[in-house]
């Protein structure tokens, strides 16, 4: 969010913006998105991925969403992108992806203007620095101008033998930041849990602090997706409790 | 600011009407300042670096006093661009030019609304009649004349307003202004009701200017607006420009369309043609 004040003259010297947050309008665009999605959840997250486009991360819902992305103009690059499915997008498509996870009726059931996001990922390089600020950046936007009342979506947490770091999260969560019980989803496949020393701190994956920053509400517990190797985490963050800090920090023009 | 400030309905009234006063002075400076800056400097004073500033400043006065809130997302403007912004009231202008100086392509109505038609013809608005097919040349030079001299040039590729929930279809002639290095960038418009839940802004079909102006004066708790600029796009293809400007605000707005089916069958040249 800028006001007219802070903006600068309009005669500065002009200087191309390094960084284009975007939404794919062409199925190129998509197709690159595809890939970095694929890149990144093979590479790195060993996922099995049933998908008919060899090297592209493909699946139901993808022709319903409008795909959210960053590009680096430098290396002319997609560095992070993000799916959105709106409330209308997912009657069409049958269902929110969320919904092959969780029996999430009592999150949707009441009118409003919801919007999932899913399959968020920025690629390795850019994840210390710049890359997820652009994309939310970019998600902030669409839902101040589509009047988004509430985002969910599923953060997924890398599932480790043991189960040991989710049931670390979980506690956290558990503590600070979980929803009323009206506001709760139920996992089809749930994740066995352990019972975890208090004293070790928990370390979260960048994407669930920054949702949880934002002032996001972890709905239940998680999901096992065993194709993925995760356990998802359903959270849900409403636009007018959003936290005001981070309100400014993603609105504001880059 | 004042149009906060009071709560009642003749308090508003009274508030409207000093602004109505206000707002009527402005277009009397507003007017004795494009005269006198036309004599001085020939007719593109307000491209030059004063000028300019000068109708920066005075677009942003023009926007306070109509109780315009403007909120900027996306890519405000680094250098100067042909810019496409859906349509929805006169109030658009404002908006737009109140973050930017930037000359408008407007329909030849508006050169004979009261004082503001004068206001406009002489602080650079291109004026265009669409039927007459010599009208569209002549405006389209001149606009490339403008962005060539780094004035910034905007136009409503709808050629006419919507309520702001649906969009018509983009009419690619007037993207034949963009020349090359200058890139063209979508602004998707969204306005807030009003704080009694109504929408002030759309001003449609028949709608005369003096009324509306009134409304919006009257608007409780003034008139609130999103501008979001797109990602600037490059290219030369007027069709191409128009389908891609028109695909980003509606995925902004998230106004449905025949926008599967255009983009299953957009040409790769689509692509290639705007790598940013």
């Amino acid at each position: 969010m800028r006001n007219l004040n802070a903006l600068q003259h309009p005669h500065q010297s002009p200087q191309p913006a390094r960084f284009v947050v975007t939404i794919a309008d062409h199925q190129e665009e998509v197709r690159a998105c595809q890939r970095l999605r694929y890149d990144i959840f093979t590479g790195e997250m060993q996922a099995q991925l049933n998908t008919p486009l060899e090297g592209h991360d493909i699946d139901h819902f993808d022709d319903f969403c409008d795909h959210l992305y960053v590009r680096d103009i430098e290396t002319n690059s997609i560095i992070a992108t993000t799916r959105m499915l709106t409330n209308q997008a997912a009657a069409k498509a049958g269902s929110y992806y969320s919904e092959t996870e969780f029996d999430i009726k009592n999150i949707i059931s009441a009118p409003s203007r919801y919007m999932e996001i899913g399959r968020t990922c920025v690629h390795p390089r850019y994840r210390r620095g710049v890359g997820l600020q652009y994309l939310w950046q970019g998600v902030a936007t669409v839902m101040t101008m589509r009047r988004i009342q509430y985002l969910f979506g599923c953060v997924s947490i890398p599932h480790l033998q043991d189960g040991a770091y989710i049931s670390g999260i979980m506690r956290h969560i558990r503590k600070n930041h979980y929803a009323p019980g009206y506001l709760r989803v139920t996992p089809r496949t749930p994740v066995a849990m352990q019972t975890v020393d208090d004293s070790v701190p928990v370390v979260m994956p960048p994407l669930l602090r920054t949702y949880l920053n934002m002032g996001a509400l972890a709905c239940g517990e998680p999901c096992l997706d065993e194709a993925f190797r995760v356990a998802d985490i359903f959270i849900l963050v409403d636009r007018q409790k959003m936290n005001k800090s981070y309100d400014r920090h993603f609105l504001r023009g880059q | 600011m004042i149009v906060t400030s009071c709560a009642g309905s003749k308090m508003r009234t009274v508030n409207a009407i000093l602004r109505l006063i206000f707002f009527f002075l402005l277009l009397c400076i507003g007017l004795m300042i494009a005269g006198g800056m036309r004599l001085l400097c020939g007719e593109n004073w307000h491209g030059r670096h004063y000028g300019a500033r000068i109708k920066l400043g005075w677009m942003r006065g023009a926007a306070k006093i109509l109780g315009l809130q403007i909120k900027i997302h996306g890519f405000p403007p680094k250098n100067n661009a042909l810019w496409v912004a859906n349509h929805i009231s006169w109030l658009d202008a404002v908006a737009i030019s109140a973050i930017h100086p930037i000359s408008f392509i407007a329909k030849a109505d508006v050169r004979n609304w009261p004082i503001v038609g004068l206001l406009a013809q002489l602080s650079g608005t291109l004026f265009l009649n669409r039927s007459k097919r010599r009208d569209v040349a002549s405006c389209l030079s001149n606009a490339r004349a403008l962005l060539a001299s780094e004035v910034g040039v905007a136009f409503f590729p709808e050629a006419t307003t919507t309520d702001g929930r649906t969009l018509h279809t983009f009419k690619p002639s007037l993207f034949a202004a963009a020349i090359p290095d200058h890139p063209v960038q979508a602004i998707a418009m969204r306005y807030h009701t009003a704080r009694d839940g109504r929408h002030y802004a759309p001003f449609i079909g028949d709608d005369k200017f003096i009324a509306h102006l009134w409304k919006v004066l009257k608007a409780p708790g003034g008139t609130h607006v999103d501008v979001s600029f797109c990602a600037p796009i490059f290219g030369a293809d007027r069709k191409i420009l128009a389908n891609r400007t028109e695909t980003q605000i509606r995925a902004l707005l998230s106004i449905q369309s025949s926008f599967r089916i255009e983009f299953a069958t957009a040409p790769n040249a689509a692509h290639a043609a705007s790598e940013f």
